[in-house]
């Protein structure tokens, strides 16, 4: 049983972290610090700092995000990620098809129950 | 920054190198990575305040950040792609069906909301389905958003299926409406369509409707079964909601109509101030002319209310006469539904006995008045000669009322037919009325005058032709002067009171008249020159709202010394002399004076000028003022005049609203002043273009009572005067004379009043064939003193239930009077058929070329000095 479930959330996980970032990104622009502590303070994503940052960087390869670095007088430099046009309309057709997912999970589930 | 130790430098970099090699393959860009990470690692630093970094902290650190998971790794470049969605099945059903749905829900409805919008179609026959273009865009938005839906259907998209849901069921309410709204015709529809090939038009609305629910069924399948698809119901509601916030101008003034008609007063007066607050104009109009308007078409209910009531309520409402304003437009037919449209704009009102509504296309195309004053006579003959031009489809008649001078008569008619003058006959009322309605149906060319109240004469001319044709005719009148003094009177340009056809802008009434005595007018829009020694004239143009104006009345001056004029008429078998004899008058003493006050709408710019006024009353009077507003009301009880009521009077503070009926205020005004000896009404109103109340109660009054107030008529604006029709031919109602600005016309009457100024008249007699020595009889004038005489006599004979005789002596006298009219016929062989005979060329009054007349004039006053000596 406990296989089966940390499996099955790995397979969640997978599927949603990138909806995650995008999702993050939607509402404004980040630098990569502030974006990384709050996906990894979202709970049961359990997600960790090494790993989101090759998925920023395979999302900026594939046009979904881009970046620019900027200086900063409290640190290094900073690198700051948005959404682009693209990735967008990628994160809304991911959004639809999660929420339709849900609705159909529910509707099953309501239905179970006695 | 932070320092760094040596250690912790090397195990960050080893750290880093193992991390770019772990992402090889990965899909991300390991060099990116690892300085991503290391900006991270110094951020962390950074944020713990490490002043030095050493490797226990590093560890920390890294031990926090861990290693990247099988998720970011190779084998996961890129998110896993949806499922396909549940594309409809691509059978040739699915094909044909889709092909279908393209048809009857985007094509056709598309293809016939366009048609509609540039031709007008249904507009020009039924009603107008898209009135505004909030209208056009909503019925637009059932085949663009069916489309929508089509393609995502056909593509199996659910990127969109949500707003789309929303969207489909706000169409779904749109078309679902309209359909209703085409109900009734879909069975002609159908039967069209079967049997000739057409009729797809009234199908549009259902035909999308049925795909509309088709396609949103599809829309559902698309998300898969469970899922549900928003909007249907709530979009729906929003839909009937939208179409509604656009009606409601319409159905605000469809209750409040239906309010103001019913039977009961106090549901009347609730509709009427319901209209007057929140009632849509245009709508109100068109009820008046028995047409919904364009969106009202749309919805039908309720009680219809009859044209004849909704115009007393439009009056009620607005305060002037429905056609007193252009007509609305009806509908929107275009290109050659246009014609279709016309042909619903009958005038139903042709050959009938009023003015009516405003008729489509037909209008004033000139005007002009020439005129002569005799002054010696103190009359005057003035020539109005009109031309109407008719740009609808249809032949049209021409109807006005004509204000003439106060006394004035019409004794001259013509018209053009073919390019030549022809005379008008002159006969008894209903033996003209019959000639002319006989030769209307037969879409013949006359022309009719008849009276219609006091100082008024009703003008039809039928037909207008179609297409721009014109009809020109001239009405010839006679008209005393309105003596001020011994040495000066005044005459007011006839002007119309009521029409059924439009006057431009552009269009001047060209005006033009001569004396043998200085002229002159206090509005100074007119020109007063001296042409030559001993002829003056009056001369310009003015708009048809000004030649109402007291202000721009002629003033002619007359020589005082000439008391008595004479002339001889031509139309009794012997040839009778007519006397006219200048008496002064002694001044009207009044004891009381109730001030009746219209409250109608318009009436405030005229309060200043008669609170003024009131400051020339005499002091010895008493004084009352009724205002007529939803009733009567008492403004001032009677009271004796004081030094104080000027003062008071200026602080009175009036609201007028809508159209009032002024009959309550004057039976009121009348039990006032008829409870002293010499009680006046000075009635100040606008026009009365209905008449709210009978009249029949004030009218008995004045008959039956022994000794009835005298009733002052003032009105302020053009237009009829409904009351005063009622109470025509009685001796104590009268106009006072106006010749100036309001408040100046009053405080002259007041003042008269106060300095006890007597009056001077004009007396005229018959004095008999036989009467030999003429030379006693002062300067011999103008034939049209006869017609004065003949046309008082009329009056005269009336009084006396002498009707006979009367129509008898107005048809020798060619005189339109209230038992006389004048009409024009095209033949013969119409004359003869109504018993009617045209006056010849030679007994018809002229106004002399202008030089010519002056000749004529000096002449006769040459000849009248000799035969003195």
């Amino acid at each position: 049983m406990n296989d089966f479930f940390d499996n099955w959330t790995v397979q969640v996980r997978k599927g949603v972290l990138e909806l995650c970032i995008l999702n993050a990104l939607a509402g404004k622009e980040r630098y990569g610090y502030e974006l990384v502590k709050t996906l990894v303070a979202i709970p049961g994503l359990a997600v960790t700092e090494g790993t989101l940052y090759p998925l920023l960087s395979r999302l900026r390869v594939q046009g979904y995000v881009e970046a620019r670095l900027e200086e900063s007088s409290e640190g290094p430099a900073r690198k700051y990620y948005t959404l682009t046009k693209e990735g967008r309309k990628v994160m809304r057709a991911m959004n639809d098809y999660l929420e339709e997912l849900n609705q159909g999970t529910r509707k099953l589930q309501e239905r179970n129950i006695p | 920054m932070s320092q760094w130790t040596e250690t912790a430098k090397a195990k960050l970099e080893q750290y880093l190198a193992q991390m770019g090699k772990s992402l090889a393959g990965s899909g991300a860009d390991a060099n990116e990575v690892v300085e991503d990470l290391r900006r991270h690692v110094e951020e962390e630093a950074a944020a713990r305040k490490l002043t030095v970094v050493t490797e226990q902290d590093l560890a920390q650190i890294l031990a926090r950040i861990g290693t990247p998971e099988a998720i970011a790794l190779p084998g996961n470049e890129s998110p896993a792609p949806p499922p396909p969605a549940n594309r409809p099945k691509g059978g040739l059903l699915w094909k044909v069906g889709a092909g279908v749905l393209l048809i009857f829900g985007v094509l056709l409805p598309l293809g016939t909301v366009v048609f509609e919008f540039l031709t007008g179609a249904c507009a020009g026959v039924l009603f107008d389905p898209i009135p505004t273009l909030a209208h056009a865009a909503l019925v637009a938005l059932v085949p663009l958003v069916n489309l929508a839906v089509w393609v995502a259907v056909c593509r199996g998209e659910r990127r969109w299926r949500t707003a789309l849901g929303w969207a489909s069921g706000f169409t779904i309410g749109v078309a679902l409406v309209y359909a209703l709204l085409f109900l009734p015709a879909t069975p002609f529809a159908v039967i069209g369509i079967l049997f000739l090939g057409f009729g797809f038009v009234p199908l549009a609305p259902l035909a999308s409707l049925i795909c509309a629910l088709i396609l949103r069924n599809r829309l559902r399948g698309i998300g898969g079964e469970a899922t549900p698809l928003p909007g249907l119901w709530r979009g729906l509601a929003l839909a009937v909601v939208v179409l509604g916030v656009l009606a409601l101008p319409m159905i605000i003034t469809k209750v409040g109509l239906q309010m103001a008609a019913s039977d009961s007063s106090t549901e009347s007066t609730r509709g009427i101030r319901w209209l007057r607050d929140w009632g849509q104009n245009e709508e109100l109009l068109r009820a008046c002319y028995g047409r919904a308007g364009r969106s009202g078409g749309l919805y039908s209910w309720g009680k219809r209310v009859n044209p004849e009531t909704a115009r007393m309520i439009y009056y009620r409402v607005n305060g002037c006469a429905f056609n007193s304003i252009a007509p609305p437009k009806l509908y929107a037919g275009r290109v050659r539904w246009n014609l279709m449209e016309e042909e619903f704009t009958w005038d139903d009102d042709q050959a009938g006995d009023a003015v009516a509504g405003r008729v489509r296309g037909l209008s004033l195309a000139s005007s002009r008045q020439d005129g002569i004053i005799y002054p010696d006579a103190a009359l005057a003959y003035l020539e109005w000669t009109l031309e109407f031009k008719n740009d609808s489809r249809l032949q049209r008649e021409a109807r006005a009322q004509i204000l003439l001078p106060p006394g004035a008569v019409v004794s001259r008619l013509t018209l053009w037919i073919d390019g030549e003058e022809r005379d008008a006959a002159f006969g008894g009322r209903s033996q003209v009325k019959t000639a002319y309605k006989e030769v209307v149906q037969k879409q013949r060319d006359p022309v009719l005058v008849t009276t219609c109240g006091p100082d008024r004469v009703l003008v039809q001319c039928f037909p207008v032709s179609p297409d721009g044709g014109r009809m020109k005719l001239r009405l010839g009148i006679t008209a005393p002067l309105s003596l001020t003094a011994p040495d000066a009177g005044c005459l007011r340009w006839p002007c119309f009171a009521e029409r059924n056809f439009t006057i431009g802008d552009q269009l001047h009434h060209s005006l033009w008249v001569e004396s043998s005595q200085p002229l002159e007018t206090a509005g100074g829009k007119l020109t007063a020159d001296q042409a030559k020694p001993g002829v003056y004239a009056l001369r310009g143009q003015l708009r048809d709202g000004d030649l109402f104006a007291p202000i721009n009345s002629v003033c002619a001056r007359r020589p005082a010394e000439i008391a008595s004029t004479w002339t001889r008429t031509t139309h009794e078998p012997e040839n009778q002399i007519i006397r006219q004899t200048i008496v002064a008058r002694p001044p009207t003493i009044s004891d009381r004076v109730i001030l009746v006050l219209d409250m109608t709408k318009g009436m405030e710019a005229c309060l200043p000028a008669i609170q003024a006024a009131l400051s020339a009353l005499p002091a010895d009077i008493e004084f009352a003022l009724l205002l007529a507003r939803d009733g009567y009301e008492e403004a001032l009880p009677v009271q004796r005049v004081t030094p104080e009521l000027a003062g008071k009077a200026a602080q009175w503070k009036f609201r007028t609203a809508g159209g009032q009926d002024n009959v309550p205020a004057l039976i009121r005004a009348w039990e006032l002043a008829a409870q002293t000896k010499a009680g006046v009404i000075l009635w100040v109103h606008g026009p009365q273009p209905m008449l709210l109340d009978s009249a029949g109660e004030l009218r008995q009054r004045f008959e039956r009572s022994p000794n009835p107030p005298l009733l002052l008529d003032a009105q302020t604006q053009p237009g009829p005067n409904r009351i005063l029709e009622m109470l025509d031919g009685l001796k104590p109602v009268r106009s006072i004379i106006r010749y100036g600005s309001l408040g100046d016309d009053l405080t002259r009457l007041f003042s008269g009043w106060s300095n006890r100024t007597g009056t001077v008249e004009c007396v005229r007699e018959r004095i008999g064939p036989d009467f030999k020595d003429t030379q006693t009889l002062g300067t011999e004038t103008s034939t049209h003193l006869a017609r004065l005489w003949a046309a008082e006599e009329v009056e005269r004979l009336c009084a006396a239930r002498h009707l006979s005789e009367a129509t008898q002596l107005a048809a020798r006298y060619q005189l339109v009077t209230p038992v006389s009219g004048a009409v024009v016929l095209e033949t013969t062989a119409q004359y003869e058929r109504a018993g009617l005979q045209p006056a010849s060329p030679e007994s018809v009054p002229i106004v002399p070329e202008p030089s010519g007349g002056m000749l004529l004039l000096l002449g006769l006053m040459l000849l009248a000095a000799r035969r003195h000596k």
